[in-house]
């Protein structure tokens, strides 16, 4: 692995994603906010990850809207004949 | 007028929202018989809550919130999140073996982010990519999909995620950055670059 600048004293790519995460939500501090802006200004593999980390979580409501559109999995017959028929039960 | 949404139809729940309903719980809790349990609850569940529907809620978004009570209260029963904790706990050394170096945290030469390209943003639109999130979240070792899920799919904060199912923050941030190295590193092999 090549060797980054300020190795010692920023930290690692490890703690620099998960922190990346929580900045995601804005819940970092002014420090930790200014730690991974360091980091990322030297790692091109955290800056990727944080890209890409937007990228799937801007997929989020198309996933889920694919589950309603295309269900991958089909619940038996068997078992939406039963439900049906306690449902029924039900408004008699 | 009378929007479509704003009434229930019980009669046609199964055949509108059956698979639907049935996939998410499936994705959620990785059992064919605890999901079909789930699906049949929350059903039912529905039915006898019928009078507490409001209008100004869709009948898809109404019933998905019942099944998502009816999972996050299988959860609480089973202890699933205790176990993600031991589970994060008793994997950690291995989990960093296959991405970070031990002694300084670095990405491992083997499992650096790679170069998705200029197209990335257009390469998700694509149906198929959908398919592809699926097949890495059930990849995904099974004790961190609830976590991932709450976050990616319910748009859950991590405060309210911690308290309904009742872990530490600490805990909740390593298992979400750990799902999601694992996610980015299988959409990467499976779809951007594979």
């Amino acid at each position: 692995m090549k060797i980054y600048p300020f190795k010692k004293t920023v930290f690692n790519c490890k703690q620099a994603t998960l922190l990346s995460l929580q900045k995601e939500e804005g819940t970092i501090s002014v420090k930790e906010r200014l730690k991974l802006f360091y980091h990322l200004l030297y790692c091109k593999y955290c800056k990727r990850f944080v890209k890409q980390s937007s990228i799937i979580n801007a997929k989020n409501t198309d996933f889920s809207n694919s589950l309603f559109t295309h269900p991958p999995h089909l619940l038996s017959p068997q078992k939406k004949e039963l439900i049906q028929q306690q449902i029924d039960t039900l408004e008699q | 007028m009378i929007k479509e949404n704003e009434i229930l139809r019980p009669d046609e729940w199964l055949k509108n929202y059956g698979d639907y309903l049935y996939s998410l719980a499936l994705i959620k809790v990785n059992s064919k018989e605890i999901a079909e349990d789930l699906v049949q609850d929350a059903f039912i569940s529905a039915y006898k809550a019928k009078d507490s529907f409001r209008k100004d809620s869709s009948e898809k978004t109404w019933l998905t919130a019942i099944l998502k009570n009816k999972i996050i209260d299988h959860y609480r029963k089973k202890d699933v999140l205790k176990e993600a904790v031991e589970y994060i706990t008793n994997t950690e050394v291995e989990f960093d073996s296959h991405f970070f170096e031990g002694n300084n945290g670095h990405w491992l030469d083997s499992s650096v982010p790679g170069d998705w390209g200029e197209s990335a943003d257009k390469k998700v639109n694509q149906s198929e990519f959908n398919k592809i999130l699926q097949y890495c979240i059930q990849k995904m070792p099974p004790k961190l999909v609830p976590v991932f899920m709450a976050k990616f799919l319910d748009e859950q904060d991590s405060v309210e995620i911690c308290k309904v199912y009742n872990i530490s923050s600490s805990n909740y941030w390593v298992i979400l950055h750990r799902a999601k190295v694992l996610m980015r590193s299988c959409l990467e092999k499976k779809w951007f670059l594979g």
